[in-house]
Protein backbone atom coordinates (compact mmCIF):
# COMPACT_ATOMS: atom_id res chain seq x y z
CA UNK A 1 0.00 0.00 0.00
CA UNK A 2 2.74 2.36 1.02
CA UNK A 3 4.47 1.55 -2.20
CA UNK A 4 1.35 2.32 -4.17
CA UNK A 5 0.96 5.69 -2.48
CA UNK A 6 4.56 6.47 -3.18
CA UNK A 7 4.23 5.54 -6.83
CA UNK A 8 1.05 7.50 -7.29
CA UNK A 9 2.53 10.52 -5.52
CA UNK A 10 5.51 10.38 -7.82
CA UNK A 11 3.28 10.01 -10.85
CA UNK A 12 1.08 12.91 -9.83
CA UNK A 13 4.12 15.03 -9.08
CA UNK A 14 5.61 14.07 -12.40
CA UNK A 15 2.45 14.93 -14.33
CA UNK A 16 2.06 18.18 -12.45
CA UNK A 17 5.65 18.94 -13.23
CA UNK A 18 5.08 18.37 -16.92
CA UNK A 19 2.06 20.59 -16.93
CA UNK A 20 3.94 23.26 -15.05
CA UNK A 21 6.87 23.21 -17.42
CA UNK A 22 4.53 24.56 -19.99
CA UNK A 23 1.78 26.55 -18.35
CA UNK A 24 -0.13 26.74 -21.64
CA UNK A 25 -0.34 22.97 -22.13
CA UNK A 26 -3.74 21.42 -22.41
CA UNK A 27 -4.90 17.86 -22.77
CA UNK A 28 -6.61 16.09 -25.59
CA UNK A 29 -5.48 16.61 -29.11
CA UNK A 30 -8.50 18.66 -30.20
CA UNK A 31 -8.26 20.91 -27.17
CA UNK A 32 -4.56 21.36 -27.63
CA UNK A 33 -4.93 22.30 -31.27
CA UNK A 34 -7.88 24.63 -30.66
CA UNK A 35 -5.97 26.32 -27.86
CA UNK A 36 -2.87 26.77 -30.01
CA UNK A 37 -4.92 28.01 -32.94
CA UNK A 38 -6.66 30.66 -30.83
CA UNK A 39 -3.39 31.92 -29.39
CA UNK A 40 -1.70 31.90 -32.76
CA UNK A 41 -4.61 33.79 -34.36
CA UNK A 42 -4.31 36.45 -31.71
CA UNK A 43 -0.54 36.83 -32.13
CA UNK A 44 -0.89 36.82 -35.91
CA UNK A 45 -3.59 39.48 -35.93
CA UNK A 46 -1.36 41.71 -33.80
CA UNK A 47 1.48 40.99 -36.24
CA UNK A 48 3.76 39.66 -33.52
CA UNK A 49 3.70 35.91 -34.27
CA UNK A 50 7.08 34.22 -34.43
CA UNK A 51 8.55 32.83 -37.58
CA UNK A 52 7.86 29.11 -37.16
CA UNK A 53 4.77 28.98 -34.96
CA UNK A 54 2.34 28.45 -37.82
CA UNK A 55 4.48 25.66 -39.24
CA UNK A 56 4.52 23.84 -35.89
CA UNK A 57 0.78 24.23 -35.56
CA UNK A 58 0.15 22.92 -39.08
CA UNK A 59 2.30 19.91 -38.34
CA UNK A 60 0.32 19.25 -35.17
CA UNK A 61 -2.91 19.29 -37.19
CA UNK A 62 -1.47 16.87 -39.70
CA UNK A 63 -0.48 14.39 -36.98
CA UNK A 64 -3.70 14.74 -34.96
CA UNK A 65 -5.06 11.36 -36.12
CA UNK A 66 -1.94 9.33 -36.76
CA UNK A 67 0.11 10.43 -33.75
CA UNK A 68 -1.98 12.33 -31.19
CA UNK A 69 0.74 12.28 -28.56
CA UNK A 70 3.19 14.03 -30.85
CA UNK A 71 0.42 16.29 -32.12
CA UNK A 72 -0.36 17.44 -28.57
CA UNK A 73 3.29 18.15 -27.90
CA UNK A 74 3.57 20.19 -31.07
CA UNK A 75 0.32 22.06 -30.45
CA UNK A 76 1.47 22.90 -26.96
CA UNK A 77 4.75 24.14 -28.31
CA UNK A 78 2.92 26.38 -30.79
CA UNK A 79 0.63 27.64 -28.03
CA UNK A 80 3.63 28.40 -25.87
CA UNK A 81 5.37 30.33 -28.63
CA UNK A 82 2.25 32.31 -29.50
CA UNK A 83 1.58 33.19 -25.88
CA UNK A 84 5.20 34.20 -25.31
CA UNK A 85 5.04 36.41 -28.39
CA UNK A 86 1.92 38.10 -27.00
CA UNK A 87 3.45 38.54 -23.54
CA UNK A 88 6.66 39.88 -25.01
CA UNK A 89 4.72 42.32 -27.16
CA UNK A 90 2.78 43.60 -24.14
CA UNK A 91 6.05 44.03 -22.26
CA UNK A 92 7.84 45.94 -25.04
CA UNK A 93 4.74 48.06 -25.53
CA UNK A 94 5.68 49.77 -22.26
CA UNK A 95 9.26 50.53 -23.21
CA UNK A 96 9.70 51.10 -26.92
CA UNK A 97 9.03 54.83 -26.87
CA UNK A 98 12.11 55.37 -24.75
CA UNK A 99 14.15 54.08 -27.71
CA UNK A 100 13.14 56.87 -30.08
CA UNK A 101 15.97 59.43 -30.43
CA UNK A 102 14.97 62.71 -28.79
CA UNK B 1 -25.09 90.98 -40.55
CA UNK B 2 -25.69 87.43 -41.71
CA UNK B 3 -23.18 87.87 -44.49
CA UNK B 4 -20.61 89.07 -41.99
CA UNK B 5 -21.27 86.10 -39.73
CA UNK B 6 -20.88 83.66 -42.58
CA UNK B 7 -17.64 85.36 -43.53
CA UNK B 8 -16.29 85.10 -39.99
CA UNK B 9 -17.27 81.45 -39.69
CA UNK B 10 -15.77 80.69 -43.07
CA UNK B 11 -12.51 82.44 -42.23
CA UNK B 12 -12.20 80.73 -38.89
CA UNK B 13 -12.94 77.35 -40.48
CA UNK B 14 -10.28 77.88 -43.10
CA UNK B 15 -7.74 79.03 -40.57
CA UNK B 16 -8.40 76.09 -38.25
CA UNK B 17 -7.93 73.69 -41.16
CA UNK B 18 -4.66 75.38 -41.95
CA UNK B 19 -3.54 75.13 -38.35
CA UNK B 20 -4.51 71.46 -38.20
CA UNK B 21 -2.96 70.71 -41.56
CA UNK B 22 0.28 72.14 -40.32
CA UNK B 23 0.02 70.03 -37.21
CA UNK B 24 -0.40 66.51 -38.51
CA UNK B 25 3.31 66.14 -39.10
CA UNK B 26 4.45 68.00 -35.97
CA UNK B 27 5.47 64.84 -34.10
CA UNK B 28 7.00 63.30 -37.22
CA UNK B 29 9.10 66.41 -37.84
CA UNK B 30 10.32 66.36 -34.26
CA UNK B 31 11.25 62.70 -34.65
CA UNK B 32 12.92 63.27 -37.98
CA UNK B 33 15.10 66.11 -36.77
CA UNK B 34 16.32 64.14 -33.77
CA UNK B 35 16.91 61.13 -36.03
CA UNK B 36 19.00 63.07 -38.55
CA UNK B 37 20.87 64.75 -35.73
CA UNK B 38 21.74 61.40 -34.14
CA UNK B 39 23.30 60.10 -37.36
CA UNK B 40 25.15 63.32 -38.19
CA UNK B 41 26.74 63.34 -34.73
CA UNK B 42 27.49 59.64 -34.76
CA UNK B 43 29.33 59.83 -38.06
CA UNK B 44 30.92 63.22 -37.62
CA UNK B 45 34.07 61.79 -36.16
CA UNK B 46 33.94 58.15 -35.04
CA UNK B 47 37.59 58.29 -33.95
CA UNK B 48 37.19 61.26 -31.62
CA UNK B 49 33.77 60.07 -30.40
CA UNK B 50 34.71 56.46 -30.06
CA UNK B 51 33.76 56.25 -26.36
CA UNK B 52 30.27 57.41 -27.06
CA UNK B 53 29.38 55.53 -30.24
CA UNK B 54 31.91 52.83 -31.07
CA UNK B 55 33.56 51.67 -27.84
CA UNK B 56 34.08 48.12 -29.09
CA UNK B 57 35.42 48.90 -32.53
CA UNK B 58 39.24 48.72 -32.62
CA UNK B 59 40.77 52.16 -33.04
CA UNK B 60 42.86 50.93 -35.93
CA UNK B 61 39.74 49.89 -37.81
CA UNK B 62 37.98 53.18 -37.09
CA UNK B 63 40.93 55.07 -38.53
CA UNK B 64 41.47 52.85 -41.54
CA UNK B 65 38.02 51.71 -42.64
CA UNK B 66 35.59 54.42 -41.59
CA UNK B 67 34.60 57.19 -43.96
CA UNK B 68 33.84 60.44 -42.14
CA UNK B 69 32.53 63.03 -41.59
CA UNK B 70 29.28 62.03 -43.27
CA UNK B 71 27.06 64.86 -44.44
CA UNK B 72 23.28 64.55 -44.78
CA UNK B 73 23.26 63.41 -48.41
CA UNK B 74 26.15 60.96 -47.86
CA UNK B 75 23.72 58.63 -46.10
CA UNK B 76 22.21 57.82 -49.48
CA UNK B 77 24.79 55.05 -49.81
CA UNK B 78 23.37 52.85 -47.05
CA UNK B 79 25.91 50.32 -45.81
CA UNK B 80 28.47 51.76 -48.24
CA UNK B 81 28.20 55.25 -46.80
CA UNK B 82 30.59 54.66 -43.92
CA UNK B 83 32.48 51.43 -44.61
CA UNK B 84 35.37 51.99 -46.97
CA UNK B 85 36.10 48.36 -47.94
CA UNK B 86 32.46 47.87 -49.06
CA UNK B 87 32.40 51.20 -50.82
CA UNK B 88 35.51 50.36 -52.81
CA UNK B 89 34.31 46.88 -53.63
CA UNK B 90 30.97 48.12 -54.88
CA UNK B 91 32.47 51.02 -56.80
CA UNK B 92 34.30 48.36 -58.79
CA UNK B 93 31.19 46.23 -59.27
CA UNK B 94 29.31 49.32 -60.43
CA UNK B 95 31.78 49.89 -63.26
CA UNK B 96 29.31 47.67 -65.06
CA UNK B 97 26.24 48.06 -62.86
CA UNK B 98 24.31 44.81 -62.66
CA UNK B 99 21.06 46.79 -62.43
CA UNK B 100 21.55 48.33 -65.85
CA UNK B 101 19.95 45.52 -67.86
CA UNK B 102 16.90 45.26 -65.56
CA UNK B 103 16.47 49.05 -65.80
CA UNK B 104 16.57 48.81 -69.61
CA UNK B 105 13.96 46.06 -69.39
CA UNK B 106 11.92 48.38 -67.18
CA UNK B 107 12.08 51.14 -69.76
CA UNK B 108 10.94 48.74 -72.46
CA UNK B 109 8.03 47.56 -70.31
CA UNK B 110 7.15 51.15 -69.55
CA UNK B 111 6.88 52.04 -73.22
CA UNK B 112 5.35 48.81 -74.49
CA UNK B 113 1.64 49.28 -75.28
CA UNK B 114 -0.89 47.30 -73.26
CA UNK B 115 -3.54 45.34 -75.20
CA UNK B 116 -5.66 48.52 -75.30
CA UNK B 117 -2.86 50.44 -76.98
CA UNK B 118 -2.07 52.67 -74.02
CA UNK B 119 1.17 52.53 -72.01
CA UNK B 120 2.22 53.21 -68.42
CA UNK B 121 2.73 56.79 -69.55
CA UNK B 122 -1.07 57.16 -69.52
CA UNK B 123 -0.84 56.90 -65.72
CA UNK B 124 2.61 58.44 -65.27
CA UNK B 125 2.90 61.22 -67.84
CA UNK B 126 5.83 62.44 -65.77
CA UNK B 127 7.76 59.40 -64.54
CA UNK B 128 9.89 61.44 -62.10
CA UNK B 129 7.53 60.79 -59.21
CA UNK B 130 9.21 58.31 -56.89
CA UNK B 131 10.07 61.05 -54.37
CA UNK B 132 6.38 61.26 -53.44
CA UNK B 133 5.93 57.56 -52.65
CA UNK B 134 4.65 56.05 -50.49
CA UNK B 135 1.96 58.68 -49.97
CA UNK B 136 -1.17 58.77 -47.86
CA UNK B 137 -4.23 58.94 -50.08
CA UNK B 138 -6.86 60.81 -48.08
CA UNK B 139 -9.73 59.78 -50.32
CA UNK B 140 -8.93 56.10 -50.18
CA UNK B 141 -7.77 56.43 -46.59
CA UNK B 142 -4.71 54.27 -47.11
CA UNK B 143 -1.02 54.36 -47.99
CA UNK B 144 -0.31 53.99 -51.69
CA UNK B 145 3.10 52.61 -52.63
CA UNK B 146 4.78 52.97 -55.98
CA UNK B 147 4.33 49.24 -56.61
CA UNK B 148 0.59 49.60 -56.03
CA UNK B 149 0.48 52.57 -58.40
CA UNK B 150 2.17 50.49 -61.12
CA UNK B 151 -0.26 47.61 -60.67
CA UNK B 152 -3.30 49.86 -60.51
CA UNK B 153 -2.20 51.38 -63.80
CA UNK B 154 -2.16 47.90 -65.30
CA UNK B 155 -5.57 46.98 -63.94
CA UNK B 156 -7.34 50.12 -65.18
CA UNK B 157 -5.86 49.34 -68.58
CA UNK B 158 -7.22 45.82 -68.53
CA UNK B 159 -3.96 44.03 -67.69
CA UNK B 160 -3.29 41.54 -64.90
CA UNK B 161 -1.40 42.91 -61.88
CA UNK B 162 2.23 41.84 -61.48
CA UNK B 163 3.70 39.95 -58.55
CA UNK B 164 5.05 42.37 -55.95
CA UNK B 165 8.63 42.65 -54.72
CA UNK B 166 10.64 41.52 -57.71
CA UNK B 167 10.54 40.63 -61.40
CA UNK B 168 8.82 42.89 -63.91
CA UNK B 169 7.25 45.04 -61.23
CA UNK B 170 10.65 45.82 -59.70
CA UNK B 171 11.98 46.57 -63.19
CA UNK B 172 9.29 49.16 -63.89
CA UNK B 173 9.85 50.68 -60.44
CA UNK B 174 13.60 50.75 -61.15
CA UNK B 175 12.95 52.67 -64.35
CA UNK B 176 10.79 55.17 -62.44
CA UNK B 177 13.61 55.38 -59.86
CA UNK B 178 16.16 56.28 -62.52
CA UNK B 179 13.82 58.94 -63.89
CA UNK B 180 13.42 60.31 -60.34
CA UNK B 181 17.14 60.51 -59.57
CA UNK B 182 18.09 63.76 -57.92
CA UNK B 183 14.55 64.51 -56.74
CA UNK B 184 14.23 65.12 -53.02
CA UNK B 185 12.11 62.73 -50.98
CA UNK B 186 8.93 64.55 -50.04
CA UNK B 187 6.59 62.50 -47.86
CA UNK B 188 3.60 64.30 -46.42
CA UNK B 189 1.29 63.58 -43.51
CA UNK B 190 -1.96 65.10 -44.68
CA UNK B 191 -4.45 64.14 -41.95
CA UNK B 192 -4.95 62.42 -38.66
CA UNK B 193 -5.18 58.91 -40.10
CA UNK B 194 -1.93 59.50 -41.94
CA UNK B 195 -0.35 60.55 -38.65
CA UNK B 196 -1.67 57.32 -37.12
CA UNK B 197 -0.17 55.30 -39.95
CA UNK B 198 3.15 57.04 -39.38
CA UNK B 199 3.00 56.21 -35.67
CA UNK B 200 2.20 52.57 -36.43
CA UNK B 201 5.24 52.38 -38.71
CA UNK B 202 7.39 54.04 -36.10
CA UNK B 203 6.32 51.48 -33.52
CA UNK B 204 7.16 48.66 -35.88
CA UNK B 205 10.60 50.15 -36.27
CA UNK B 206 11.40 50.70 -32.60
CA UNK B 207 9.57 47.91 -30.79
CA UNK B 208 11.46 44.68 -30.28
CA UNK B 209 9.88 41.63 -31.85
CA UNK B 210 10.30 38.01 -32.87
CA UNK B 211 12.05 35.26 -30.97
CA UNK B 212 15.21 37.31 -31.08
CA UNK B 213 13.37 40.13 -29.31
CA UNK B 214 15.19 42.65 -31.46
CA UNK B 215 14.11 45.79 -33.30
CA UNK B 216 15.08 47.55 -36.52
CA UNK B 217 16.36 50.31 -34.26
CA UNK B 218 18.82 47.93 -32.62
CA UNK B 219 20.60 47.15 -35.88
CA UNK B 220 20.02 50.23 -38.05
CA UNK B 221 20.27 53.05 -35.49
CA UNK B 222 22.14 51.94 -32.40
CA UNK B 223 24.41 49.49 -34.23
CA UNK B 224 24.55 51.35 -37.54
CA UNK B 225 28.21 51.74 -38.34
CA UNK B 226 29.16 48.41 -36.85
CA UNK B 227 29.76 45.16 -38.55
CA UNK B 228 27.77 42.00 -38.03
CA UNK B 229 29.58 39.01 -39.49
CA UNK B 230 30.49 40.06 -43.03
CA UNK B 231 27.90 42.83 -43.20
CA UNK B 232 28.32 46.54 -42.56
CA UNK B 233 25.12 47.69 -40.84
CA UNK B 234 23.47 50.52 -42.73
CA UNK B 235 22.12 53.64 -41.03
CA UNK B 236 18.34 53.84 -41.26
CA UNK B 237 18.76 57.42 -42.45
CA UNK B 238 18.80 57.27 -46.24
CA UNK B 239 17.71 53.62 -46.23
CA UNK B 240 15.09 54.15 -48.92
CA UNK B 241 16.98 56.45 -51.30
CA UNK B 242 18.54 53.72 -53.45
CA UNK B 243 15.57 51.41 -53.80
CA UNK B 244 14.94 49.19 -55.60
CA UNK B 245 18.32 47.49 -55.31
CA UNK B 246 20.00 44.79 -57.31
CA UNK B 247 21.13 42.24 -54.76
CA UNK B 248 23.78 39.74 -55.65
CA UNK B 249 22.16 37.32 -53.19
CA UNK B 250 18.85 37.64 -55.05
CA UNK B 251 20.44 37.63 -58.49
CA UNK B 252 18.03 40.40 -59.41
CA UNK B 253 16.14 43.46 -58.34
CA UNK B 254 14.08 43.73 -55.20
CA UNK B 255 11.83 46.52 -53.99
CA UNK B 256 11.94 48.27 -50.64
CA UNK B 257 9.14 46.05 -49.40
CA UNK B 258 11.00 42.91 -50.31
CA UNK B 259 13.97 44.10 -48.26
CA UNK B 260 11.81 45.18 -45.34
CA UNK B 261 9.91 41.88 -45.27
CA UNK B 262 13.24 40.02 -45.17
CA UNK B 263 14.49 42.14 -42.29
CA UNK B 264 11.25 41.64 -40.33
CA UNK B 265 11.68 37.89 -40.76
CA UNK B 266 15.27 38.14 -39.57
CA UNK B 267 14.03 39.27 -36.16
CA UNK B 268 12.42 35.83 -35.83
CA UNK B 269 8.96 37.07 -36.79
CA UNK B 270 6.48 35.86 -39.32
CA UNK B 271 7.25 37.37 -42.69
CA UNK B 272 4.65 40.04 -43.49
CA UNK B 273 2.87 39.95 -46.84
CA UNK B 274 3.83 42.38 -49.58
CA UNK B 275 1.66 45.51 -49.49
CA UNK B 276 0.17 44.48 -46.14
CA UNK B 277 -0.84 47.40 -43.95
CA UNK B 278 2.03 47.05 -41.44
CA UNK B 279 4.66 46.76 -44.15
CA UNK B 280 3.33 49.87 -45.88
CA UNK B 281 3.29 51.73 -42.57
CA UNK B 282 6.90 50.74 -41.93
CA UNK B 283 7.88 51.98 -45.40
CA UNK B 284 5.93 55.22 -44.84
CA UNK B 285 7.74 55.91 -41.56
CA UNK B 286 11.16 54.96 -42.87
CA UNK B 287 10.82 57.05 -46.02
CA UNK B 288 9.58 60.02 -44.01
CA UNK B 289 12.77 59.85 -41.94
CA UNK B 290 14.76 60.54 -45.14
CA UNK B 291 12.66 63.51 -46.23
CA UNK B 292 14.73 66.07 -48.10
CA UNK B 293 17.30 63.54 -49.26
CA UNK B 294 17.90 63.14 -52.98
CA UNK B 295 16.96 59.88 -54.62
CA UNK B 296 19.62 57.98 -56.50
CA UNK B 297 18.29 54.46 -57.01
CA UNK B 298 18.73 51.81 -58.05
CA UNK B 299 22.00 50.60 -56.58
CA UNK B 300 23.84 47.32 -56.03
CA UNK B 301 24.01 45.39 -52.77
CA UNK B 302 25.42 42.14 -51.46
C1 LIG C 1 20.04 41.65 -36.67
C2 LIG C 1 20.21 42.90 -37.29
C3 LIG C 1 19.10 43.47 -38.17
C4 LIG C 1 17.82 43.78 -37.79
C5 LIG C 1 17.16 43.56 -36.44
C6 LIG C 1 17.23 44.41 -38.94
N1 LIG C 1 18.10 44.45 -39.98
FE1 LIG C 1 17.84 45.45 -41.74
N2 LIG C 1 19.63 44.75 -42.38
C7 LIG C 1 20.53 44.00 -41.63
C8 LIG C 1 21.68 43.68 -42.43
C9 LIG C 1 22.88 42.88 -41.96
C10 LIG C 1 21.46 44.26 -43.70
C11 LIG C 1 22.41 44.24 -44.89
C12 LIG C 1 23.47 45.29 -44.69
C13 LIG C 1 22.88 46.63 -44.53
O1 LIG C 1 22.44 47.24 -45.51
O2 LIG C 1 22.76 47.09 -43.37
C14 LIG C 1 20.18 44.95 -43.62
C15 LIG C 1 19.62 45.71 -44.65
C16 LIG C 1 18.52 46.50 -44.53
C17 LIG C 1 18.05 47.45 -45.52
C18 LIG C 1 18.70 47.74 -46.85
C19 LIG C 1 19.60 48.94 -46.77
C20 LIG C 1 20.36 49.20 -48.04
O3 LIG C 1 20.78 50.36 -48.21
O4 LIG C 1 20.54 48.33 -48.86
C21 LIG C 1 16.92 48.02 -45.03
C22 LIG C 1 16.07 49.07 -45.70
C23 LIG C 1 16.68 47.43 -43.72
N3 LIG C 1 17.65 46.52 -43.45
C24 LIG C 1 15.61 47.74 -42.90
C25 LIG C 1 15.33 47.08 -41.70
C26 LIG C 1 14.11 47.26 -40.96
C27 LIG C 1 12.98 48.20 -41.32
C28 LIG C 1 14.19 46.42 -39.88
C29 LIG C 1 13.14 46.13 -38.81
C30 LIG C 1 12.02 45.36 -39.26
C31 LIG C 1 15.48 45.78 -39.93
N4 LIG C 1 16.13 46.17 -41.06
C32 LIG C 1 15.95 44.90 -38.96
C33 LIG C 1 20.37 43.65 -40.31
C34 LIG C 1 19.25 43.85 -39.55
Amino acid sequence: MKKLILISTITVAFLAGCAMNNPYASNGVDNAIANAQAKYNKAHSQMVAWKNTKKVLEKAKKLAKSNPKKAIALANEAAYEAQTALDQSAEFEKTWRAEVPK
Amino acid sequence: MLKKLIKIVAISMISTTIVFAANFNAQAEKDRKAFVDYFLKKFENPVANRDKYFPYVPLKELKKDYIYPLKFQDFQDGPLSWYRPSKEQFAEINDFPPYEIPVDDGEELFNKPFANGKTYASCFPNPAIKQNYPYYDVHRDEIVTIGMAVNECRVINGEKPLKYGKGDLAKVVAYLAVKSRGKKIDIKIPNENAAKAYEAGKKLFYKQRGYLAISCNECHVKSAGKRIRAEALSPALGATTQMPVYRIKWGGLGTLQRRLAGCVKDTGSEKPKMQSKPLKELAYFLTYMSNGMKLFGPDTRK
